[in-house]
């Protein structure tokens, strides 16, 4: 450098002077004592600054061009008043000359104004993008930092020797720890090393602190850390009595410890989380029971025989005891203790609230037991309804044959009506009473569908106490059906008696 | 013991140029941010660069250090604002607080340490990632005077700093050795056209203005 380009000393120089240290904020220099005030305030106050501007220089763009837009809109509206032909001129023919815009001209700018009260948002602009640029980087570094500590990790705790001299050998060699020679004061707290206060060496970047500013990582935590497992390594055990833990900077903790945090925080799920997902569960469980004790009410109140009201009651009682579940459950999640006035809180309100909706709006609204008389008295009435329509069907069918055809067959019709009330009285008897048509039981022990027709019964009454509806219902239809076949068969195994064919097919009360 | 005498370079002299009179210079200020790993030697830098001086002991910087220091170059006078980051872990999330704005970086590693390049390194990746495009990064190899017992060799680093667009010196705060020729390249670099305007107007309206557009944030 030729001559001097440093001037010191001197009026310019007053500045230079005195150096200024601390948590100084780049803008105004004020020393703010502490990273997080600092950062608050350079957050706070200088963005505030800056959006200020920013929001200052967006109105002046926007009245800007809203001006200009208005102006190339006014042309078009102005031209619709009556009375302005050169304005009208002056729109179809934006070109046009000077003076045939003047009026127009005026005209826009007053509408300017006019619009200024109904001023729509502003253009919308998405930040993620930027917001990613900025996280990724900076999620990167610490991934990366903190993986390199892991791979430290795990090499510093694969072979670790017992004896403390080769450990500490072992530690040195994996991890390099910095010449403590130059090293006077500790970096964390700036007390200066003497005989009573001892370098120490962070175990995984090699740092150098004092003992107060050393953290310290149990072994076993670091072992789960480095995924090593605990159990495989014996000696490890034993030295568990002396040096158990390793001595880390305050900085490798904390990576560690964030990654440990985040680590949790995907994996595990709080209590409020368990507890709502074990409510949604039971209202998922609930909703087809719901709709069958719908059924078996309906079915009951027509006289349908496929259903007792003792299913409807332990029915009902399910679905009452599901209700009083969720009932305690979404209480307990509003005994979770949160901070009043928190987001968590409204949440536990609104779920409980919720829970008590679903209650009263499904469960407590479902239709009384009807009265058993009333059900027998159905019963009874469908079943005369029934017996009303075969005898008149019948009537009507031997009218018919009577009318038609020759006087030797009418013997066997006259002495159907008997036949057919007494099997249609035997088949209505075996259902109410759940067991098999006692004729055929009899006679025939060995017969397949006899047996079937058991194990049929079998599976209802296991059903039954399954509380499993749906499955009784098709077992019942079954069971009929076989029913029936099996009367079909009786019937023509008495072939000698008479019978009519279309006896079978009406006996069915279903 | 902990200081020792100015070095020629600055100082002394300085009456020799001052007659050309500062009022027909032009005159500009630069911010400056010095970033690398702890104990490397920023903060004896920008002392025997402002000061002169050389502590044996220099204490570690709690969170940012601000000094001034103005040089000559032919017929401007620059002054620059220099911000001595703290390079210890827990500051560094105040770094980008410092930087954004900077017209000029001074990255320093120490030569006896290879850790401290590669977050030199990746220092001067953040650089060109956040701070201002046209942010002038010079990469300064400190404690040169150890250079018997160094660890970074010279021709990587150069390598290095060339691959990447920087200024590059191996220093030394200890002797002096290239700490005012380092600044003086920065300051040669540095565009000094628009620092003209800066001339006769107080220092935060101006400083605010030039780091305006450069700000990467929410255009």
């Amino acid at each position: 450098m030729s001559g001097n380009p440093f001037d010191s000393d001197d009026e310019e120089n007053s500045g230079s002077g005195e150096i200024l240290e601390g948590f100084l904020c780049p803008i105004c220099r004020a020393d703010l004592k502490s990273i997080d005030v600092l950062t608050d305030h350079f957050s706070r106050q200088h963005a505030e600054e800056e959006a200020a501007l920013k929001s200052l220089k967006d109105i002046f763009t926007k009245a800007k061009q809203k001006i200009l837009n208005n102006f190339e809109d006014e042309r078009g509206p102005a031209a619709s008043s009556p009375g302005s032909a050169s304005a009208s001129a002056a729109a179809k023919n934006p070109n046009g000359n000077g003076d045939r815009n003047g009026p127009s001209n005026a005209r826009s700018r007053m509408n300017v104004f006019n619009h200024m009260g109904r001023q729509q948002a502003g253009a919308e602009c998405s930040h993620f993008e930027y917001f990613q640029s900025i996280r990724n980087p900076r999620l990167e570094r610490y991934a990366s930092e903190t993986n390199k500590l892991i791979i430290r990790l795990h090499r510093l705790l694969k072979d670790l020797p017992t004896d403390s001299v080769q450990r500490r050998q072992h530690e040195q060699q994996t991890v390099t720890w910095l010449d403590g020679s130059s090293v006077k004061l500790c970096p964390s707290c700036a007390k200066s090393f003497h005989i009573a206060r001892r370098q120490h060496h962070c175990r995984l970047c090699g740092g150098i602190m004092c003992n107060d500013c050393s953290k310290f990582l149990p072994l076993e935590n670091a072992l789960q850390l480095a995924s090593l497992s605990t159990t495989r390594s014996e000696p490890l055990q034993q030295l568990h009595q002396n040096e158990n833990a390793i001595r880390l900077c305050e900085h490798c903790l904390w990576l560690l410890d964030t990654r440990t945090d985040m680590h949790e925080s995907r994996t595990c799920r709080p209590l409020l989380m368990q507890v709502y997902e074990q409510i949604r569960q039971l209202q998922k469980e609930v909703t087809p029971d719901l709709d069958m004790y719908l059924k078996i009410i309906n079915s009951l109140n027509e006289g349908d025989t496929i259903f007792t009201l003792a299913d409807a009651g332990a029915l009902r009682g399910k679905i009452g005891q599901v209700a009083e579940t969720m009932d305690a459950r979404s209480k307990r999640i509003l005994a979770i203790f949160c901070e009043p006035g928190s987001r968590e809180e409204a949440l536990k309100k609104a779920i409980r609230l919720g829970c008590i909706q679903a209650i009263k709006d499904r469960m407590l609204s479902l239709p009384p037991l009807p009265e058993e008389a009333h059900i027998l008295q159905m019963q009874e009435r469908r079943r005369m309804e029934t017996q009303q329509r075969i005898l008149t069907e019948q009537r009507m069918a031997m009218e018919a044959y009577e009318r038609n055809n020759l006087a030797n067959q009418s013997f066997v019709v006259v002495s159907n009506p008997e036949s057919g009330s007494f099997a249609q009285g035997s088949d209505l008897q075996s259902l109410t009473n759940w067991s098999a048509p006692q004729a055929a039981s009899k006679s025939t022990l060995d017969d397949p569908l006899i047996e079937q027709i058991n194990i049929i019964k079998g599976y209802i009454k296991q059903a039954r106490q399954d509380m499993n509806f749906e499955v009784v219902e098709t077992l019942e239809l079954n069971l009929r059906e076989l029913q029936r076949e099996v009367f079909e068969r009786q019937r023509h195994s008495q072939g000698s008696t008479p019978a009519s064919p279309t006896d079978g097919s009406r006996q069915n009360p279903i | 013991m902990a200081t020792t005498p100015r070095s020629g370079g600055v100082g002394g002299a300085g009456t020799a140029t001052r007659p050309n009179g500062t009022s027909q210079n032009k005159s500009c200020q630069f911010k400056l941010v010095l970033l690398g790993e702890s104990a490397v030697g920023k903060s004896s830098l920008v002392l025997r660069f402002v000061k002169g001086q050389f502590h044996e002991y220099q204490e570690s910087t709690i969170g940012a250090a601000f000094l001034t220091q103005t040089i000559c170059i032919e017929d401007t006078v620059v002054k620059f604002e220099i911000w001595d980051t703290a390079g210890q872990e827990r500051y560094h999330s105040l770094a980008p607080m410092y930087y954004r704005g900077a017209q000029a970086a001074i990255v320093v590693y120490d030569i006896q340490n290879q850790d401290s390049f590669q977050r030199a390194k990746t220092w001067v990746k953040e650089l060109h990632k956040q701070a201002s495009p046209n942010i002038v990064i010079a990469l300064a190899g400190n404690k040169a005077d150890l250079s018997n017992i160094r660890v970074v060799e010279f021709d990587e680093a150069k390598q290095y700093a060339e691959e990447n667009g920087l200024l590059f010196m191996e220093t030394s705060a200890k002797t002096g050795m290239n700490v005012n020729d380092i600044f003086l390249a920065i300051a040669k670099k540095l565009p000094k056209n628009d620092g003209a305007n800066n001339q006769g107007t107080s220092i935060r309206p101006n400083g605010n203005e030039t780091n305006r557009p450069t700000n990467n944030c929410c255009k």
